[in-house]
């Protein structure tokens, strides 16, 4: 192999709220399977991104609780996160990450934590006590969203409510949640990626990590092709997601559930 | 005029409780308790306790259930009186209805000790009706993200909840719950000392810890009990495991543990067992308990329903290990116990959508947190991996924890008459089938018949 991509997962201990780690778990072996040789280097509090030589960042979601920490330190390299994301370096971001990344996150408490703010995003703790199926605090579920033309299935464990500034959503909804019910999956600002698909999206949908794979080694002026035949254990996704569909389409006719199928 | 209308709530309630003893199929159900708190607002807050009745909750993630159990046999084998609501019934409902059980017609509860389980949600609400002299936290982790999100969520509950004055009892070797003793001066703490078993975070780069409750630091573990309990410090501030803890010592050769230079022998030897022992054992300490009493009340308790079961189907022995879905800890225990047997065996996850709450959802996303290399070099003839919607994904899992696709078995269903047509293919006769509460019903429906069929 001489393909190599580098891949920063940062504060793992901490951003490991629903087996985020599945995704590192899951992009070795997608790596593998696309004959790139990958390096995952585990970041902590206090450790600096070498950006130069980083082709992707890695950040699973972590309680909302962490994030003002999470936020404290991320402020020691925040300049240089930004150089790495205007430059078009690829980040993909889990969950309530969102809320360190983006502008602001307003808590029920009335306090307002700050983000390093490189994505154009706002983030409401969420307290929703009409919606059916949610609790004050939570709203969990399955998501489906297209993106490209992939489908993507995960689940989601809201406990925000996004809104969109001056980017892209990532995706749109097909069921569920989405950034705040109004049919918007995520945020893409170059190639930063922000997903509300919590937990191993990665080992679900191999197709999507394989995309954004190929996606960064043209940036990087190298060509590599979204052939996953040799993944062992892409007949497992594609098996699942098909059981996933039928599982969630069992579900449309329940009141106050978003579809757009 | 207050207590006209509790008395009103408590004749109804009791009018009910006789009612579901005679009507076929309501008994044991907490209607009594739910709708006298309809007909009177806080209706718990209007019970009266002797001047010298101890009130104990009892609240946390996991072991609640077994941990009330035991607190209650040892009261019990101490020679007083309890009250307590032992069928696991811990919410507002439940413990209305067990308070109108142990009551008089005036709303009088006659008992020495009053041990609640109480629901981690519900105790900040349960604190403000009934003031507890001890409160028990046995843990908070990850568990039903569908409606607590984050263990941070139950923190912020179990913070204002632990303001009433209460003896904190808390976890030493688990992080959020020791956290909850901090600044306070009636705290005391338990734990189990162990060891690292191989499994540990520098032998796997994927592994990883959880955040401290205090500085939002990494916790690293010198080594883990359970999932995100054992020894542990932080790296950013100075929260650790507790040393001046009540810690009880292990001892699998005699069937028991040693503490503080005595021996017990108990019945259930797996570590989640051992957390509930050694929380008994400060109660014990804290309560004045003598020494004989502890061992006759250990002697004595049994668990009401169990994690673990063993069923025979025609020579297979299926040990079925039940778990609670969305909840780490209880996954990582069924592993612990399955992979102490050592000798050739079959495993059966049978990990199936998230029923908890609507809507119903796919999460498996917790087996993640789990470590499945325990399996590795085990003795694991096969994986069978079943359920309707996330077999596939449970089989993802195992692969990239290692295990190799011509290992595992997925059949894409929960009918257990399926289960052990495939099973039959197999020489190996032990079995282990985690899976989870519901499932138990239908696998023993299924065993039936299948028994029945074959004569036995």
């Amino acid at each position: 192999m001489s393909k190599i991509i580098n891949i920063a997962w940062v504060y793992p201990d901490i951003l490991n709220l629903h087996g985020d780690r599945g995704n590192m778990m899951a992009i070795a072996k997608i790596a593998e399977a696309l004959g790139l040789e990958c390096n995952i280097n585990k970041l902590s509090y206090g450790e600096d991104i070498d950006f130069e030589n980083t082709d992707l960042i890695f950040m699973g979601a972590g309680q909302i609780r962490d994030m003002q920490h999470v936020v404290r330190d991320m402020r020691r390299y925040a300049d240089g996160f930004k150089s790495y994301v205007e430059a078009g370096g690829y980040v993909l971001a889990i969950g309530s990450t969102g809320c360190a990344l983006g502008k602001t996150l307003s808590l029920e408490s009335g306090e307002t934590i700050e983000g390093i703010g490189i994505l154009d995003i706002t983030a409401r703790e969420l307290n929703r006590t009409k919606m059916p199926y949610v609790t004050k605090e939570v709203y969990g579920d399955d998501i489906w969203w297209s993106y490209k033309d992939m489908d993507i299935i995960g689940c989601q464990i809201q406990r925000v409510d996004y809104t969109l500034g001056n980017v892209e959503p990532l995706g749109k909804v097909v069921y569920g949640y989405g950034n705040n019910l109004q049919g918007e999956e995520g945020a893409r600002y170059k190639n930063l990626l922000l997903t509300n698909t919590v937990g191993p999206l990665l080992a679900s949908n191999p197709w999507f990590g394989a995309d954004v794979m190929a996606e960064l080694m043209v940036a990087k002026g190298e060509k590599l092709s979204v052939d996953l035949d040799k993944l062992e254990y892409l007949g497992y996704a594609k098996e699942s997601i098909e059981l996933k569909k039928k599982f969630i389409k069992d579900k449309f006719k329940l009141p106050g559930i978003i579809h757009n199928l | 005029m207050k207590r006209v209308q509790f008395l009103f709530a408590l004749l109804v309630g009791k009018i009910i409780m006789g009612l579901t003893k005679i009507i076929p199929g309501v008994s044991g159900t907490t209607w009594p308790g739910g709708i006298a708190n309809i007909l009177m607002k806080n209706f718990p807050k209007y019970f009266k306790f002797g001047d010298n009745t101890r009130i104990v909750m009892v609240t946390g993630t996991s072991g609640k259930t077994t941990t009330t159990g035991m607190l209650s046999q040892l009261i019990k084998s101490w020679g007083k009186s309890i009250c307590t609501n032992d069928i696991g019934a811990n919410m507002d409902r439940g413990i209305a209805t067990t308070l109108i059980r142990h009551s008089s017609m005036g709303g009088k509860v006659k008992a020495d000790y009053i041990i609640l389980e109480v629901d981690e949600r519900y105790l900040p609400i349960m604190t403000k009706l009934i003031a507890p002299d001890v409160i028990l936290v046995t843990n908070v982790l990850k568990d039903q993200s569908q409606r607590n999100g984050e263990p941070g969520v139950i923190m912020t509950k179990l913070k204002n909840a632990i303001e009433c004055g209460a003896h904190l009892i808390l976890n030493g070797d688990e992080p959020n719950s020791g956290s909850l003793g901090f600044g306070k001066e009636k705290v005391s703490y338990y734990r189990v000392k162990g060891e690292a078993d191989g499994y540990d975070i520098s032998s796997n780069p994927m592994a990883v810890s959880c955040s401290c409750p205090v500085c939002g630091g990494s916790i690293s573990f010198e080594y883990e009990n359970l999932f995100n309990i054992g020894k542990y410090s932080c790296s950013g501030c100075d929260m650790s495991s507790k040393e001046d803890a009540t810690t009880i010592s292990i001892d699998y050769e005699n069937n028991g543990f040693d503490w503080d230079g005595t021996s017990f022998n108990v019945k259930y030897i797996s570590k989640d067992f051992m957390y509930c022992y050694s929380s008994m054992m400060e109660f014990a300490r804290h309560e004045g308990v003598p020494a004989e009493v502890i061992q006759k009340s250990i002697d004595e308790f049994k668990i009401q329903s169990g994690r673990v079961e063993q069923m025979k189907a025609g020579a297979k022995t299926i040990n079925y290990l039940r778990i609670k879905q969305e909840t780490p800890v209880t996954l990582q225990s069924a592993i612990d116990v399955a992979t102490a047997d050592k000798s050739e065996k079959i495993v059966v996850l049978d990990l199936s959508e998230i029923v908890d709450f609507n809507p119903r959802y796919t999460g498996m996303y917790y087996a993640y947190d789990c470590n499945f290399r325990k399996f590795m070099d085990n003795n694991v003839v096969k994986y069978i991996c079943m359920s309707k919607t996330v077999c596939y994904d449970v089989a993802t899992r195992l692969y990239l924890e290692g295990i190799a696709p011509g290992d595992i078995t997925v059949i894409p269903t929960d009918n257990y008459d399926l289960l052990l047509e495939e099973l039959e293919k197999y020489d190996c006769n032990t079995v282990y089938l985690l899976t989870w509460m519901h499932s138990y019903y239908s696998c023993l429906s299924s065993i039936e018949k299948y028994q029945k069929k074959a004569g036995e």
